[in-house]
């Protein structure tokens, strides 16, 4: 088992002279405002008058950078073409991740190795495919001949694959390249070209859009109804569009919010609906990592697995059956848990699957003291309050702390018998310039949670017997204030503004690929506000997402004139 | 109307009259069949990290008749020796110049010569990306005729960071954009030099497998090219940048060498298996034997092997045998490497300078890069025992070039960079010396020495300009 992926030994150490939160910070979860209103575009949500009124006047979708399919998204999708569950694409090479996510735009970086790795997967598919030709075809050669079979597969099968109806110049092309194959090999062999050559495509590995006529502003184009049918499932399901979402886009029911509306909340509410939440989450909080660190042997890579299934599955339940609220999720006493988990966690009980169990409602808050997030930040047998504080800030605050200037000291003191880690850490961290101005803020946080050891298990007191003492003062928020222990924590931050424009921000990111923008004023105001209404419905701003002009527009740059 | 289309494939086959000269097709695959034909140089740069243990890699004084220290063990025996040479007083004057994170800065500067392109702080220093194109990526651009222009094998370099940290080769330009991943997978580097290609097929079969293949790939390098002209400028930019990888991919299948001798298929790994420390002796010789055998019949000429990212967590415990708990949980890599003490004496931070500890990561280090120089010596061994076309071995013409991001751990040095090279590329250098430039050539020179040594024309500067002086003479034949 690989080490953890800090340094076991180094603390992260910040020094800072002005406030945590301000711009000028570009760390890696974007332009690092404190004020939570986009890029320092300023103005309360709802804006003035006339800003709302502008609103209203025009359209400006932002830039729809075009979407590669991520590893994840290809083996999904080859799934559902073909019902291959071979999952090529597990030994792709990786997506570069760009701001939390690998399903970036930027993030689909071009090699030889990617493009060989993805000739070969399309080769295998292929092959296999063809080996129940007749289910492949859902066509009777025999009895209709050959070609017009193979014409009808072209545009029936092509339409799924490429996710748009072919059009006749692009059927004839495949009918002449079929025909051609057909000359030198047997009609299997064809067809095994046909689908070879699909599986290549741009329209297949891409998401291409083009929209449909400009609109007198000629700035904007709606997309068509393959296009919002693509962009639904891939949000909602992570792969590619199923027969009734398809058909809806040959309905033209796609156009319209309402619309768009009644299928996303189809595909959330779906059991396939699961995919996309726990994709999200799992980048999010870094679960992927669970597998890779070490910690005491007792934490085993079934242990880890168990982990990460437990918190995908409270994230799940929490949007998709409960109340679907940020606050919820903040403070739930609950988690998923199985007799394996319940037992390593010290409250034996439970059967073989994972079930939703009422945990202590003095010790637990929901997400916060999920073991995975608490076992990830920390060290092989120490927590990590700097880890764990940096963590809250940055993905719960969106307000990344500053880096720390170069060669400083950054190792853990070693643990000490008389001396509370808490007290090490203070002493190390928060009585020296220039570590103090910013440990003040990131460290309170993390000591909120130190009575969850290294593995998410509650403990008393520490290894040497000491007692611990969780109580501080929140910090550089929006809801600042002083608190006894993770609970009290826990309150102030299911009430912050700041962090649920926080999700706001990360689900734009995961659902368009890329960064907001000033351009994206105007959707950025209208989902806040339908955020705060909801108070902080997560399965409600989900819909929202999909019937915004972002999401259903496409800036006419994007397409050559 | 169709129009009349010579499609590439048939081009490059040489139909309608026209001939390529296919590299060494009908040559190769004879061993032993000496001939007067000139053998292609090949080159490797071959990766580990967290630079080395001076005390027991460095030779005591320069010449000839160098101490082979204990790293270098696996090298003393009387076929390799002669074909050892140490270089020694060469510093990263680029990763100096970019600062911030060591192993950041010198990873990204090992093969560009260059600082830092997208400079970012973080909580460890500032980092970055390359700044420029790496020497691999250059010196394939000179040479052509190889159905791959260049090979990129890699042992779980894709596992744990997955950025700057991961990538030794860039393209033209460098920065992210630019960086060049190597392959992990050696079923994926497999099919790469060999083809898909079933075991026992015919020349014939192995004619029309080909034939199928680059068909779809003709097929599908129309569409990109109709969809591209439809988009705006980013857009229509990338795919065209796939569109060539894919024109590439054809044409390495084209010239591809089928009657190469091949190694047995590699056994496949799950992701997480192809990813686990203890599966890295198998992966790694998996990927030498394809890689020599991709050498030997000229699949390509400029390869990199890359053994994990910069400052891995790899733990090597299920290997190498010894005992391991003097260094409590820092048993990883990157951790060993800072609890050891420099040549000079320095130790990482605060750390103590003479515990039981320190003195014992020194010898951990030293087992770690000893078990390197073993692979090395395997790969080296193989490339000895294979007939080139001149009658010589491979290794005779091959140099095998081992880098690292830093020389010592402890302190992150950029200088006395501890460069071994394997093979003399077919005598344009020197071999079985130790040489010792002082700390006063930057490994910008290194690589020019090389470049000129691979027979390529006017290669007399690379990298930041800044720091070039010329070829580092006396290492030239």
């Amino acid at each position: 088992m690989k080490s953890t992926r800090t340094l076991a030994f180094s603390l992260l150490l910040f020094g800072c002279s002005g406030s945590i939160g301000t711009t000028g910070s570009t760390g890696e979860n974007g332009g690092g405002n404190g004020t939570g209103t986009g890029n320092g575009k300023g103005g309360a949500p709802g804006g003035t008058g006339t800003m709302q009124a502008a609103c209203k006047d025009t359209i400006t979708p932002g830039p729809s950078p075009m979407r590669r399919l991520t590893r994840w998204e290809y083996n999904n999708t080859v799934a559902d073409l073909l019902g291959d569950a071979t999952r090529p694409a597990e030994k792709f090479v990786p997506e570069a991740v760009q701001l939390g996510f690998d399903n970036n735009a930027d993030g689909a970086t071009l090699s030889a190795v990617l493009i060989s790795q993805q000739e070969d997967a399309a080769s295998q598919l292929a092959s296999t495919a063809v080996t129940k030709l007749s289910t492949l075809l859902g066509c009777d050669s025999a009895a209709k001949g050959e070609l017009p079979c193979a014409s009808e597969f072209i545009a029936r099968f092509g339409r799924r694959a490429l996710r748009h109806t072919l059009s006749a110049t692009e059927r004839e092309r495949y009918e002449s390249f079929y025909t051609k194959e057909r000359a030198t090999g047997t009609y299997a062999e064809a067809i095994e070209q046909v689908v070879h050559a699909m599986l290549l495509s741009p329209y297949f590995l891409y998401r291409p859009e083009f929209g449909t006529s400009p609109l007198d502003t000629k700035a904007a184009r709606k997309l068509t109804g393959h296009e919002m049918a693509s962009r639904l499932s891939y949000m909602f399901w992570g792969s590619m569009p199923d027969d009734i979402l398809l058909d809806a886009a040959d309905a033209d029911t796609l156009s319209t919010p309402e619309g768009i509306k009644a299928q996303a909340e189809r595909l959330l509410m779906h059991p396939r609906g699961q995919a996309s939440i726990k994709n999200f989450f799992g980048q999010w909080g870094g679960l992927s990592q669970l597998s890779s660190i070490t910690r005491d042997k007792i934490f085993t890579p079934q242990l880890a697995a168990l982990q990460m299934q437990e918190t995908e599955a409270f994230v799940d339940e929490i949007i998709r059956k409960d109340d679907g609220r940020w606050s919820t999720m903040l403070t739930a006493p609950a988690s998923f848990r199985n007799d394996v988990l319940s037992a390593f966690y010290g409250q034996p009980g439970g059967s073989k699957e994972l079930a939703r169990v009422a945990l202590d409602p003095k010790r637990t808050s929901g997400l916060l003291t999920q073991g995975s997030l608490l076992t990830l930040h920390a060290h092989p047998g120490q927590t990590s309050p700097v880890l764990r504080g940096k963590f809250l800030l940055e993905r719960v605050f969106c307000l990344p702390p500053p880096p720390p200037p170069n060669d400083v000291d950054a190792t853990v003191p070693a643990p000490d018998p008389n001396v509370s880690a808490r007290k090490q850490l203070e002493q190390k961290t928060q009585t020296v310039a220039p570590c103090m101005g910013c440990h003040a803020v990131i460290n309170p946080p993390g000591f909120a949670f130190d009575h969850f050891d290294s593995m998410g298990r509650w403990r008393d007191v520490e290894d040497n017997k000491l007692p611990i003492d969780t109580s501080g003062e929140l910090s550089g928020t929006d809801v600042d204030g002083p608190f006894g222990d993770h609970m009290d924590l826990g309150k102030l931050v299911a009430q912050s503004q700041t962090s649920r424009e926080c999700v706001i921000t990360e689900w734009f990111r995961y659902t368009h690929g890329r960064d907001h923008l000033e351009v994206d004023t105007c959707t950025m105001d209208e989902l806040r506000t339908k955020f705060e209404a909801s108070k902080g419905n997560i399965r409600q701003l989900l819909l929202d997402m999909a019937q915004t002009e972002a999401f259903r527009y496409l800036a006419s740059s994007e397409v050559a004139p | 109307m169709k129009r009349f289309q010579l499609s590439r494939r048939a081009v490059l086959r040489g139909t309608g009259g026209v001939s390529l000269a296919l590299p060494f097709l009908e040559i190769m695959g004879r061993p032993g069949r000496a001939s007067a034909a000139t053998a292609p140089k090949r080159i490797v740069f071959w990766y580990t990290t967290c630079g080395t243990v001076m005390q027991t890699w460095r030779p005591a004084a320069a010449g000839k008749n160098f101490e082979i220290k204990a790293i270098l063990k696996p090298f003393d025996t009387p076929e390799l020796r002669p074909h050892l040479t140490l270089v020694s007083g060469v510093s990263m004057e680029a990763a100096k110049k970019s600062g911030g994170n060591g192993h950041a800065a010198g990873m990204t500067a090992m093969m560009t010569c260059r600082s830092y392109k997208e400079r970012k702080p973080t909580e460890f220093g500032d980092v970055g990306w390359g700044g420029g194109i790496s020497i691999d990526q250059e010196l394939k651009s000179h040479i052509k005729g190889t159905p791959l222009s260049s090979l990129e094998l890699g042992i779980q370099t894709q596992g744990q960071y997955k950025n700057f940290y991961s990538y030794m080769s860039y393209g033209k330009d460098g920065g992210s954009a630019n960086a060049v991943p190597a392959d992990d997978d050696p079923v994926s580097t497999y099919k790469r030099v060999f083809s898909s290609l079933p075991a026992g097929a015919t020349r014939v079969e192995i004619e029309r497998i080909i034939k199928r293949r680059t068909s779809v790939l003709d097929f599908v390098g129309e569409d990109y090219k109709t969809l591209s002209a439809r988009l705006g400028s980013r857009d229509r930019m990338l795919l065209e940048r796939h569109a060539n990888l894919i024109r590439e991919l054809e044409n390495g299948l084209v010239t591809l060498n089928t009657a190469c001798e091949k190694p047995a298929q590699p056994g496949a790994l799950a992701r997480d298996a192809l990813y686990r420390d203890a599966n890295m002796p198998a992966i790694g010789k998996s990927q030498m034997d394809i890689l020599a055998a991709a050498f030997a019949c000229d699949q390509t000429r400029v390869a990199t092997l890359q053994w994990t990212e910069a400052q891995a967590g790899q733990v090597y415990s299920s290997f190498i045998n010894t005992d391991w708990t003097k260094q409590g949980d820092e048993i990883y890599h990157h951790g060993i490497s800072h609890a050891a003490v420099s040549a000079a004496g320095t130790t990482f931070g605060d750390n103590p300078k003479s515990t039981a500890v320190q003195l014992d990561a020194n010898d951990k280090l030293t087992l770690i890069n000893n078990w390197y120089a073993q692979q090395l010596a395997y790969f080296a061994n193989k490339l000895r025992n294979t007939p080139d076309v001149d009658g010589k071995s491979v290794l005779d013409n091959t140099a095998i070039v081992w880098v690292t991001e830093i020389s010592e751990g402890p302190n992150h040095s950029f200088n006395n960079m501890p460069y071994v090279i394997v093979g003399g590329l077919g005598g344009a250098l020197k071999t079985g010396e130790f040489f010792d430039y002082g700390n006063k050539r930057a490994h910008n020179d290194l690589f020019i020495t090389l470049g000129q040594a691979m027979g390529i024309p006017n290669f007399t500067t690379f990298g930041d300009p800044a720091f070039v002086k010329g070829p580092l003479d006396t290492l030239l034949a």
